[in-house]
């Protein structure tokens, strides 16, 4: 089956050319629920693919589970010899099933969501295209394939959050994503060409592999560019790409606003696929990070950052979506923090969790707009458990998850993020900890407004409100129950448990403090180390301490969140009826004003740049040229004499002469044989005086 | 006798070519076999024969010395066929030929065929005259049979006369050729050479003497001038194959002729030929410009073209070889592509340009397929013309041949001309008549089927650059 | 070499030089007396009838094209004959046989195809077609 591995990525690209250019035709001709059928097909088949090889893969001794197939020369310019070449390792077997698997579930769940849409082919064949860039994007064995998804998937969340593009927000939402994203791939860009720079310098071929780049770090380190270690710079520059990929300070502000695609894109997209392509592009290139030690601080810095600023914008918006957008980015912070502190498995453990609860928590959100009409707003919403069980249900357990409940799988992957912060730097593990508090409360908040309480809305609304069909139903059920328990997959060895994910993924991507100890950050030799844990087992009374803390600040939190919306709502009332609460939600709920903020100092400024050089252009550029021509105007029109009549008859002539000689040849065809057979003589005599002559 | 049949052996298209011409001529005779369909007899024939030559292999000297078959002349003769039996397609969509006169036509064709198959084979200058002559004399035959056109008799007779002209001219250099060093056979023809005659008047006499039949087969300059009368009166059918086929395989008669010389010789024989090539590319390009008649206009396109083609025979090397031989199909397929679309759209056999004004209004497809042949012949990317050209001059460039580069770039840039005149005729001029073309849409297929390789192939050319690796040696 | 080309031009030189010195000469020198009845082509005494300068039917020229081809066939069997008894000698007779046989049979289906379209009969029929239009 892992032979079959250069087919994921196809299957969904084929898939999204067949729909995209017939799919109209074939809606017309099957009906919507086939093309829906369709448009999953490949997807599921990519899926099979995926766990079939992985299930090969875990049968094979752990030494032998990088496989690189490689296709086909891509780029071969001199010594810059790039292949089309597919890497299946661990990492990527894990993350081809997360995407594959969740994707296929997703679009199963988009058959229901966009049911009756007119233009239910094109997110077919969009959402296709989505998934297979970014198949691509993790498969890629080299940075320039990981950059070709890297590319396409930013494009296919331009058109898909700007699905609806009738409506003009909607577009430039779509438009504001594409373009942060691209400020964050030209560092993706600048860092690619450091190392390819400092790579051809030194060797004969480039390849951009990454078992190649891996091989290359030591001779690399020994550089600087402009006073700055190369690996640092280029580490840097790849860290700015994945902030636009991955909404980070200062580079989010395109994920709230993306909530204007259809839910399943931002389940898909936003939860669980894009936004932790940066994750990843961190987890395979570990072996660059964990030799950039200024990176990894500055990274974990704007991780902590932005982890703590976005839950501070969550707790105060009433869209049920853009709870969950902000909840997203503070999530990949603490991810991002994960692979500061280099403890790269933690991190994505995380993403693998993350991806499970975000989306069933996106798809529930979403069953439940679809229930109210497209009614986003939590303030209209209340007691919808007992209408729409299994969605509440699942929801109240994705929430669980995310909160760290014991037992989840948020708690593991949380927890263990916590507990490498805090060997790292205290003032980290605080920033995470306080963050999980507030993480609990407003998504607990949610729950309380939407699905408990009274019902808030219009009573028309509240009639016509129900479960959604099964399709739409039964994958929100199947992640969060893979929420609650894809945590033990990785076990602490305190719990009874043996790290199992960390030690899976340890041939690829090693931690930081792992390569420390054994002192080779950048071989691969497969060993079965069991993560090194803080030194011995003297601090298992931190790790249990913290991991105690951490619940019960959360549960803490949830029950504040309790207390506040269920319990007594007029505390809440009152409280937020002072000036100084008010302020502050004020504040809050209007994102700290960034996007204004951006406008005033980015936008703003650059529209009056472009202004400025558009009147400097009218006015200083083209008032010199005109001063040229007034002043060479006696001159001008002299030039113009001699052109007309001496250039141009200059061309002219020599048209003329070819067609007159034409002209010439061509009466010469005299068509009286005799004058031709002499005419022939005479060329031909002239001919072979030439030859006699001049040779 | 029995020793003769080895030699036989080797050339079985050959013999079922001669079979199929006896029974062509003998066929009418018989009442029985009369009523057969000969076209698709014919066909088939050419597909046996085509069958036959791509089974052979190696390289055999056959018949002591006269006759040589390789790799290069298979791979020619499979052309050959493969145009024919286009040109058959075309005979099916003109009426210009009287189609009672199938039995003779395909006969005539089948004695051209064969004579084409041994001028490629040839290694003998008898062979050589032979050859000539058994691929001259049915063309003028077929020229004279356009019952559309009183002129085509006394085309064919210009073309007769000429011909004969030309061929004595070769006999007589032939002969200072057999004087010089006893002997017919091409290789002991440069070893008797040798180096002392090199500059010698004679010398060039003799080659440019014996060239004169082959320049005439090829309508190099100076012996095109039978080229427009007998292209312009000739059944378009005919015109087409007349303008791919022989001249293809007087090229290869050139290219085999000059191939064994000495290295001491090349220098002088290059240079010959140059001149020769750098004439006809030149009279060929500028005389076009005046033409009104498409035909004609074609007829000199195709003398330029020879032009061209010939630079790649004067580099005297396995390149030029290979860039001849990978010109030679893109050359077909824009020739006959281009013929075919003029048959479709020429009302009463009206062959004046302004007669195709306004074409693409009612063929649109057509005149587009006709567009990308033109564009093609004139050389521009992306067709696969343009490919072709480039190779031509690539290896004429290796070998340092500037005047011939600057006179092919000149007569590019000058040919670019008329053939986009042509395409303004047909596509910007207002309609003046309108066109009732004929009820199939065969021919539209088929002018489609021409321009699509063209644009494939200009594309992604090494297909056709690896088929043509094998004529670089002759094995 | 170039010396004895230039041989075979001084003979080529002497040969029409001597013809047209012994015209030179005859005209020179010998009496001019032409009347009428010189100049009348010969008709075996008869006095002729009518203008020598006439369409000849063309059906003469075809028999007589036809006849040289076969006349010069008979000129190629001629030689082979001639040696015949020597190749069979030699061991190549049945070669000589076979290849003359094919020559004379290549050339019998040529004229087979002649004698059966009719090029041949001395009165062809009249085939009806639509003439074509003359412009």
């Amino acid at each position: 089956m892992i032979s079959m591995i250069p087919l994921v990525p196809i299957l969904p690209l084929v898939g999204a050319l067949i729909i995209g250019l017939f799919g109209k035709r074939i809606q017309a001709t099957i009906g919507e629920f086939a093309t829906g059928v369709l448009g999953c097909a490949m997807p599921g088949l990519a899926a099979l693919i995926s766990f079939g090889s992985f299930f090969e893969l875990i049968a094979r001794p752990a030494t032998d589970r990088i496989i690189v197939s490689h296709l086909a020369p891509w780029v071969s310019v001199a010594d810059f010899q790039v292949e089309w070449a597919f890497r299946y390792d661990p990492l990527s077997a894990m993350m081809l099933m997360i995407i594959t698997g969740i994707g296929t579930l997703i679009h199963v769940y988009s058959m229901g969501y966009m049911h009756e849409d007119p233009s239910y082919w094109r997110f077919f064949s969009y959402i296709n295209l989505f998934l297979g860039a970014m198949l691509l994007l993790v498969l890629g064995d080299n940075l320039l394939i990981m950059f070709l998804g890297w590319e396409g998937v930013g494009l296919c969340s331009y058109l898909l959050i700007g699905f609806w593009f009738n409506n003009p927000d909607y577009a430039y939402a779509g438009r504001k994503a594409f373009i942060v994203n691209r400020i964050g791939d030209l560092g993706f860009l600048t860092g690619m060409f450091t190392l390819i720079l400092f790579s051809a310098a030194n060797f004969e071929v480039v390849t951009l592999s990454f078992g190649e780049l891996q091989g290359r770090m030591d001779t690399l380190a020994q550089y600087t560019l402009w006073g700055f270690p190369v690996l640092e710079v280029a580490a840097f520059c790849f860290f700015v790409g994945a902030i636009g990929k991955s909404a980070q300070i200062p580079l989010y502000v395109w994920l709230p606003d993306a909530m204007a695609g259809p839910t399943p894109v931002s389940a898909l997209i936003h939860a669980a696929t894009m936004v932790t392509a940066g994750v990843y592009m961190i987890a395979r290139m570990y072996f660059m990070y964990s030799l950039a030690h200024f990176t990894l601080e500055f990274i974990a810095i704007i991780a902590a950052l932005t982890c703590f600023f976005s839950a501070t914008i969550g707790m105060a918006q009433f869209d049920i979506k853009k709870v969950l957008a902000y909840s997203t980015v503070s999530q990949l912070g603490y991810m991002f923090l994960a692979m500061g502190v280099g403890a790269y498995s933690a991190g994505t453990f995380h993403l693998l969790t993350h991806a499970a609860f975000k989306a069933a928590l996106f798809m529930g959100s979403g069953s439940v707009i679809i229930a109210m009409h497209h009614e986003q707003d939590m303030r209209k919403m209340g007691g919808l458990l007992k209408k729409m069980p299994i969605t509440g249900w699942a929801f109240i357990f994705a929430t669980l998850a995310i909160m760290g409940f014991p037992g989840t799988s948020g708690f593991f992957s949380k927890d263990e993020i916590l507990e490498k912060a805090f060997e790292e730097s205290v003032w980290l593990w605080l920033v995470g900890f306080i963050v999980a508090g507030m993480t609990s409360f407003y998504m607990w908040r949610a729950v309380f407004m939407t699905f408990f309480g009274e019902f808030k809305g219009d009573h028309h609304t509240w009639e016509h409100c129900h479960e959604q069909p099964k399709r739409t139903v039964v994958p929100i059920a199947i992640l969060a129950a893979l929420a609650l328990s894809l945590g033990f997959l990785n076990v602490p060895d305190f719990m009874g448990g043996d790290y199992s994910f960390s030690r899976y993924l340890s041939p690829v991507v090693k931690n930081l403090e792992e390569a420390q100890v054994h002192g080779m950050p950048d071989s691969i030799d497969g060993e079965q180390h069991a993560p090194v844990h803080a030194e011995e087992h003297g601090d298992l009374l931190i790790e249990v301490g913290l991991m105690v803390g951490s619940v019960t600040w959360t549960l803490l939190t949830a029950f504040l969140a309790y207390y506040l919306y269920l319990v007594n709502p007029k505390a809440r009332e009152a409280l937020m009826s002072r000036a100084g609460p008010q302020a502050v939600f004020k504040v809050l709920n209007n994102k700290y004003y960034v996007d204004e903020f951006y406008d005033l100092v980015v936008v703003g400024p650059l529209k009056k740049c472009y202004a400025f050089m558009g009147d400097f252009d009218k006015y200083v550029v083209d008032g010199a040229v005109n001063l040229a021509g007034y002043v060479g105007r006696g001159l001008g029109i002299l030039a113009g004499f001699l052109d007309q009549h001496i250039v141009d008859g200059a061309v002219n002539e020599v048209a003329w002469a070819s067609q007159t000689t034409g002209k010439g040849f061509s009466l010469l065809q005299s068509g009286r044989i005799q004058a031709l057979v002499g005419a022939t003589l005479v060329f031909f005599a002239a001919v072979l005086t030439v030859w006699i002559v001049y040779l | 006798m029995f020793n003769t049949l080895p030699h036989l052996a080797h050339l079985p298209a050959h013999l079922v070519l001669s079979l199929g011409l006896l029974f062509f001529f003998l066929g009418k005779t018989i009442p029985g076999i009369k009523k057969l369909p000969a076209t698709a007899i014919f066909i088939a024939m050419l597909a046996l024969a085509a069958a036959l030559e791509a089974s052979e292999t190696g390289s055999h000297d056959l018949f002591f010395g006269m006759v040589q078959t390789d790799s290069f002349s298979r791979l020619y003769n499979q052309l050959y066929f493969i145009v024919s039996a286009l040109v058959v397609v075309m005979l099916h969509f003109s009426d210009e030929m009287d189609r009672e006169n199938d039995w003779e036509n395909y006969g005539l064709l089948s004695c051209l065929i064969l004579g084409m198959m041994f001028m490629t084979s040839a290694s003998h200058l008898l062979m050589a005259v032979i050859a000539i002559e058994m691929v001259s004399i049915p063309s003028y035959l077929l020229v004279a049979l356009n019952r559309k056109n009183p002129a085509s008799k006394e085309a064919s007779m210009k073309y007769i006369l000429f011909g004969s002209f030309a061929t004595g001219v070769m006999l007589y250099g032939m002969s200072f050729l057999f004087g010089m060093t006893g002997s017919l056979t091409f290789a002991d023809i440069w070893n008797g050479l040798g180096s002392e005659s090199v500059g010698t008047p004679i010398y060039y006499l003799a080659i440019g003497f014996t060239l004169a039949g082959m320049s005439f087969k090829v309508a190099a300059v100076p012996f095109h001038f039978w080229c427009p009368d007998a292209y312009q009166a000739a059944p378009t059918p005919i015109t087409a194959f007349l303008s791919v086929a022989p001249k293809v395989a007087g090229l290869t008669l050139m290219m085999r002729f000059f191939a064994d010389h000495l290295p001491v010789q090349g220098d002088s024989l290059t240079q010959m030929l140059s001149i020769v090539a750098i004439v006809t590319m030149v009279v060929g390009s500028f005389a076009a410009l005046k033409q009104t008649d498409i035909k004609r206009l074609l007829a000199y396109s195709s003398i330029a073209h020879a032009g061209f083609l010939m630079m790649g025979v004067a580099v005297l090397n396995t390149d030029g070889r290979q860039a001849v031989f990978f010109y030679i199909p893109i050359y077909i397929l824009m020739n006959l592509g281009a013929f075919m679309a003029i048959i479709y759209l020429a009302q009463d056999h009206d062959y004046k340009i302004s007669a195709f004004n306004g074409a693409v209004k009612s063929n649109p497809l057509l005149v587009t397929a006709f567009a990308v042949c033109t564009l093609s012949l004139a050389g521009i990317p992306p067709f696969a013309g343009f490919v072709g050209k480039f190779y031509l001059f690539k290896v004429a460039m290796e070998k340092g041949l500037y005047p011939m580069i600057l006179a092919a770039g000149i007569s590019t840039v000058v040919s670019l001309y008329f053939y986009v005149s042509l395409l303004k005729v047909m596509i910007i001029d207002q309609e003046a008549r309108t066109f009732s073309p004929l009820g199939s849409k065969v021919p539209v297929v088929f002018v489609s089927l021409c321009a699509l390789p063209l644009v494939f192939l200009g594309l992604y050319w090494v297909p056709l650059v690896n088929w043509a690796d094998k004529v670089r040696l002759f094995q | 070499m170039l010396f004895n080309f230039g041989v075979a031009l001084t003979f080529l030189i002497v040969m029409a030089g001597f013809v047209a010195g012994n015209l030179l000469v005859q005209l020179l020198l010998s009496p001019h007396n032409n009347y009428d009845a010189k100049k009348m082509p010969y008709d075996c005494g008869e006095e002729p009838v009518g203008s020598g300068y006439r369409q000849y039917n063309l059906r003469f020229y075809l028999v007589a094209l036809v006849f040289v081809i076969f006349d010069v066939e008979i000129a190629f069997m001629y030689p082979v004959t001639a040696v015949f008894k020597d190749l069979t000698q030699d061991g190549w007779g049945l070669m000589a046989f076979v290849e003359i046989a094919i020559f004379v049979l290549i050339l019998t289906v040529a004229f087979v195809y002649t004698w059966s379209e009719g090029g041949l009969d001395w009165i062809r029929e009249q085939v009806k077609r639509p003439t074509s239009p003359r412009e």
